[in-house]
This record gives structure tokens, sequence and C-alpha cells, in this order.
């Protein structure tokens, strides 16, 4: 049962993210991120990251997504897609790289992470990804330093859009450029 | 069933080919920047899933960081696109090559 439930996360994964560089116009290529997204929540949720899961649903299919489809509808819905040609390769690359990355990461991850990283899981004591207040107490003990810069990151950031959008400009017309 | 690092590394590995693949061969900056998400995406899961099998808190806010930037990076990046538009009047990489030529 959860192997099957593992394959229907792991295809809205990959079939999204393939949706997003291959569909023609943005609509269907953001809504095949949304089914990505929510692929990619699946799948943590089946790591028992439940807090991360629903984080992650929140803010990238909440705040991003509609971000980029608002961006889409003030721009205008129509794209220059890339030509069939490209597409086909594209579609070659990805699946060459699948089968490439599908056969060798097994083994590149047995020889050389994980080893040293299990001796490190046994000395320490076990943090649970599924205990939500264990993500408080780190943020606030050993990652308090780079919280504290995330925090003036998206201070920085919101400025930044801010000026940007305000700005005076003049629209330059396409033949004026050099 | 015992979930195994690699049933999930391989996803996260893939979703980041993906997104890189889309980044270079996408040819307008939307198309683009949804591919550097997806590749953002790709590398989160990977934190979560060593996070997860290791019972290790880092990878995880590690995690909750990349959330962060992406959230913020997306508000910048699409800020300077509209304002590329309405400037430019394009968001076609082939047409944007003013300090190319």
């Amino acid at each position: 049962m959860q192997d099957i439930v593992y394959y229907i996360f792991c295809g809205m994964c990959l079939g999204g993210g393939l949706g997003v560089i291959l569909l023609p116009g943005y609509v269907n290529s953001a809504m095949s991120m949304l089914l990505s997204m929510l692929g990619v929540a699946g799948l943590m949720l089946m790591m028992k990251a439940y807090f991360l899961a629903f984080i992650m649903i929140m803010v990238y299919a909440g705040a991003v997504l509609v971000l980029f489809v608002f961006v889409v509808m003030l721009i205008g819905g129509k794209s220059d897609g890339i030509s069939n040609i490209r597409k086909g390769i594209l579609l070659l690359l990805w699946v060459g790289l699948g089968a490439v990355l599908g056969y060798f990461e097994p083994q590149i991850f047995k020889s050389c992470a994980v080893e040293h990283l299990k001796t490190t899981a046994e000395t320490v004591a076990p943090q649970y990804v599924e205990v939500a207040k264990n993500y408080g107490l780190i943020l606030f003990t050993k990652f308090m330093l780079p919280f504290q810069i995330a925090g003036v990151l998206l201070l920085g950031a919101m400025v930044g859009a801010i000026v940007i959008a305000k700005q005076k400009t003049t629209r330059k017309s396409r033949g004026d450029m050099v | 069933m015992e979930h195994t690092l690699n049933q999930f590394l391989f996803p996260a590995l893939m979703l980041f080919a993906t997104g890189l693949l889309g980044a270079m061969f996408k040819r307008n900056l939307i198309s683009i920047f949804m591919g550097i998400e997806l590749m953002l995406c790709g590398a989160m899961l990977a934190f979560v899933a060593f996070a997860s099998v290791y019972n290790n808190m880092d990878g995880a806010v590690f995690a909750f960081f990349i959330l962060t930037i992406a959230a913020a990076e997306v508000a910048v990046g699409l800020a300077i696109i509209t304002r590329l538009f309405k400037v430019e009047n394009t968001i076609s990489t082939k047409e944007l090559n003013t300090l190319g030529d």
C-alpha cells in the first residue's frame, strides 16, 4: 500500500516537473508546478516531516504560485515556447539523466556519504523530524544566527521589491533598442 | 515498508535535473524562474530526506531556510521581471541581449 502511495507521489513530482519544462503556455506550466509541489509535499509526508510538508503547501502553493500566476496575468499569457526540436532534445536529455541517476545514485550514496552519517546519528541523541516542537527548539538555539539573517533577508527583499516597483520610467518602444 | 534514503533521493535529484534543464533550455524569464524554483524544491527534498532518515534536525531546519530564500527570491525576481517588461516590453531572453552585443 505504501509502495503505491510512494509511486503516486513520485509520479506527481516528476510528471509535474516535466510539465513545467515541456507544456506550452505559462498557466499550464504553473499548474504543473503546483502538481509537482503537491507531490513533493506528499513525499515529505511519507518521510514523516509533517510540519514541513504543510508549510511547503502553504508557502509554495499558497504564495509563490499565486505570485507566478499574478505576474503571468499581468504580463500577458502568450509565451514564446521553445521549438519542437528543442523539446525533443529536452525530453531525450531528461530521460537519459533519469536513467543515469537511477542507475548510479544508489552506488554513489552507498560508497561515500552514508557510513559517515550513520556514525554521527548513533553518537548524538536522535532528533525526530515528525515533532514540530523540535523545529522551534533548534531554530532558537543552534540556528539562531541563520534565523536572524533570514529575517533581515526577508526585510531586505521586501524593501527591494517596493523600491523596484515604485520607480517611474517611460516605456521604451522596441525600435529604439541599441 | 521501511523507507530507504535512495527512494527519496531519486525524485529529489530528478527534480533538480528537471529544473536545471528547464532553466537552460527555456527562452523566457518566467519559465527560467520556474525552473529555478524546481531546483530549490529538489534541494529541499534532499535535505528533508537526509534529515528524516538519520533522525537529525539540521537538514529539516535548512529546508526551512530554503523555503524562506525561495519566497524572497520569487518576490524580488518577479518584481524585476514586471519592471523589465514595463521598460523593454519583452521578457524573451532572445531579445534582451543589450549586454551581449
